[in-house]
């Protein structure tokens, strides 16, 4: 009898002290981060300890993943195949939003944010509408903006007689400029500073040869451009920068990579994206010296894609609820005004970057009007593309042509071919 | 019949099954089966992402045979294998030979000489990144002291995988190295000394007696390296990436970037069959080619 008791009582312990904690314990939000490490430490260090204590019953785990794009796809989507508890996870529309929604990498986000009255009319609408697949939103914004910008370094325009870049430049201004600021005093053929940098990204290509209306893929995503005509002009005028004029540096000429050789100031203009600001604010260190204009016009207009940063919840989310006061919480106005006035990027309310707290700062002001400058490019990824595989090999005829030297018309028929290959393969 | 079904299992043989079993159940779990699952899974469309399989029969391997990747891949790592390995065991082999010498302080170069085989690969690659720098590097540097003009090394189609066997062969007093120098402590002195009263000189003991004695080690030596520099992966993923254009891309790397970037397990798992059986026929050839060369003593 004694023994039945003291058994009892024993259970009863054990099963307090499992039930006890598990009740009290917070709900943990596992939130996956793929971006710079001043970025995570704001998150890890400041905005942790507030997001925990404004919901007590909500634990924030903040893990950072890989700086690198394709590694963090990865690891989201074995996350996700293997059941792997990760609620919230970092998400672009223009590059995976769509298909990790229509795969169910992602959940639709609406029933939480109707109960909890969020009202997106607040965010950019172009940024909203980037996020609804098949009329359901899939997550919220803290960065939208278009890419690229053409930066420029002002002390080489102050008295050399060449005009800044302004919002009405054509490629052939550019070109021109280019060609003015280049300067090699020895004449060695190995300018100590070059006019301008391009960019090796197949987005920002793309975007210039959509100028000279070309590109790497229909609007439809269903065929291939790169063997047009209109591509080849447009790829030809970044290879004529290079070879021809060597206004800017050849592969064999590169010191590091264009964005270090614009920051140390050997190059007086570059290709690059708002977020490049405190990257060349470290390395110049005067924030007057470089500045931002619009990407030229091309012969047939000016093209610019519009991404955005957002946070969704994952498919292997434990509390979908929790996820999204963290999602709802990190897009915030308060926060998102925190965000861009650490210089991290440009915010996602026109409340935000329209601040007059903003009025002092030289980048926001000169990128509001770059943000008016339409249209946006916002691409269209057929579902039966093999993406990474077209960005690989969009990203090697682009090292062909501009590191390598190799023209782009022999460079372009090889990409045309593998793309309408990889089309017409069997998709995943 | 074994004498064990004679008498049927007795107790101590389940006793000795007992004590092998977790080795038994680990080759199982972690080896056959993977290697099973990979070889049906060759056969499918599988993609980790994407719900449910298609079963496409020999469908990978005949795009595999008409994938310009992998062809290019291959070449790669053919020319990479015919530059790493004679140069990793001709050097390893001096490196032993001088370290088999009875010199002062031998211990302490063994110990320098070994420290590059375990120095992460990571970090040696970013080293070695450095170092072959087209226009600050050390290497065109030191060319230029002699009036050379170096090479683009990892920026250059031609001598990108030269540069990446640059970085490996750094490595050459590790493991291999210790292997020649476990071979060589294996070949009789005695013959040595008899060749040496006989009127041979350095080269002639090296050539007559030492090498002819080291065979068997320099044929272990070569199998591990060859099937060593086929899977080479991890240089060529930090320093390049399989650039520029594709001149790096090792098989390993064409494999990994197929199932982990395209997430096509399917073609991935194809792609390593081939590479197995391929490593196989290698090291059968070479079994059967030993038998001319290769001296066991007295056998």
């Amino acid at each position: 009898m004694l023994r039945n008791r003291i058994g009892l009582v024993a259970l009863a312990a054990l099963v307090w002290c499992g039930l006890v904690p598990a009740l009290a314990a917070a709900e943990k939000v596992v939130f996956w981060y793929r971006i710079g490490a001043a970025e995570f430490e704001w998150i890890r260090d400041e905005l942790k300890p507030r997001f925990e204590a404004e919901f007590p019953d909500h634990e924030l785990e903040v893990v950072h993943l890989s700086s690198s794009r394709a590694e963090a796809d990865q690891k989201i989507l074995i996350a996700v195949a293997t059941n792997q508890h990760v609620d919230v996870v970092r998400t672009n529309p223009e590059i995976n939003l769509t298909q990790y929604a229509r795969q169910g990498t992602i959940v639709p986000i609406d029933e939480y944010a109707a109960v909890s009255g969020l009202d997106t009319e607040n965010y950019y609408a172009a940024a909203i509408d980037m996020l609804t697949v098949d009329g359901k939103l899939y997550g919220l914004p803290y960065t939208a903006l278009p890419r690229p910008v053409l930066w420029y370094n002002d002390k080489f325009f102050a008295g050399s007689g060449v005009a800044a870049p302004s919002a009405d430049w054509t490629t052939d201004d550019w070109a021109a400029a280019a060609r003015n600021l280049r300067v090699d005093s020895d004449g060695d053929g190995n300018p100590e500073v070059f006019g301008t940098g391009y960019s090796m990204s197949d987005v920002e290509v793309e975007m210039i040869l959509n100028g000279f209306g070309g590109g790497f893929l229909s609007r439809d995503g269903t065929e291939s451009l790169a063997g047009t005509p209109e591509s080849l002009a447009g790829a030809q005028f970044i290879y004529d920068l290079i070879y021809k004029d060597n206004s800017a540096p050849t592969g064999d000429q590169m010191e590091g990579s264009l964005h270090e050789m614009f920051g140390s100031g050997r190059v007086a203009m570059n290709i690059g994206n708002y977020w490049n600001r405190n990257f060349y604010k470290a390395q110049m260190g005067e924030d007057d010296e470089f500045k931002m204009a619009p990407l030229p016009a091309g012969p047939l207009g000016r093209f610019q894609q519009y991404v955005a940063g957002c946070l969704s919840i994952l498919k292997s989310t434990r509390s979908p609820q929790a996820a999204f006061e963290w999602i709802k919480y990190f897009t915030s106005e308060e926060i998102n005004r925190e965000y861009v006035e650490k210089g991290f990027n440009i915010g996602t309310r026109p409340a935000v970057n329209q601040d007059p707290q903003f009025g002092d700062d030289p980048f926001v002001q000169q990128f509001l009007p770059i943000y008016e400058v339409r249209p946006y490019n916002l691409p269209v990824w057929p579902e039966n593309l093999r993406r990474p595989q077209y960005v690989e090999l969009v990203r090697n005829a682009i090292e062909r042509m501009y590191v390598l030297g190799e023209q782009p018309a022999d460079v372009l028929p090889d990409l045309d071919r593998d793309i309408t290959r990889l089309l017409r393969q069997r998709s995943l | 019949m074994p004498v064990m079904l004679r008498r049927g299992l007795q107790r101590e043989d389940v006793q000795g099954y007992l004590f092998i079993s977790p080795w038994l159940i680990g080759v199982v779990v972690f080896f056959i089966g993977p290697m099973v699952a990979s070889l049906v899974l060759s056969l499918t469309d599988y993609s980790i992402i994407a719900p449910g399989l298609s079963f496409l029969g020999v469908e990978n391997y005949r795009e595999i045979a008409l994938d310009p990747l992998f062809w290019k891949s291959l070449g790669v790592t053919a020319y990479y294998l015919a530059l790493d390995v004679p140069l990793g065991q001709v050097g390893s082999l001096a490196l032993a030979l001088l370290i088999h010498r009875q010199i002062r302080f031998k211990s302490l170069f063994r110990t320098i000489l070994y420290l590059p085989s375990v120095t992460p690969i990571v970090a040696a690659a970013s080293i070695w990144l450095w170092f072959l720098q087209p226009r600050f590097g050390l290497m065109n540097g030191a060319l230029g002291l002699f009036g050379i003009d170096g090479p683009a090394w990892l920026a250059s189609r031609e001598w990108a995988v030269p540069g990446l066997a640059l970085v490996t062969l750094w490595g050459i007093g590790g493991a291999r190295m210790i292997i020649y120098l476990a071979g060589l402590q294996g070949v009789p002195e005695e013959l040595r000394e008899a060749a040496r009263i006989d009127g041979a000189g350095v080269w002639r003991v090296f050539t007559a007696v030492t090498l002819p004695h080291l065979t068997p080690t320099i044929f272990f030596n070569v199998i591990i390296d060859i099937i060593g520099s086929f899977q080479q992966f991890s240089v060529a993923y930090i320093a390049t990436d399989g650039g520029p254009d594709n001149s790096t891309l090792f098989y390993v790397l064409y494999l990994y970037r197929n199932a982990f970037n395209y997430f096509r397990m399917g073609y991935a798992s194809a792609l390593a069959w081939i590479m197995l059986l391929l490593l196989l026929a290698f090291t059968l050839v070479q079994f059967r080619g030993a038998r001319r060369w290769v001296y066991y003593g007295g056998a």
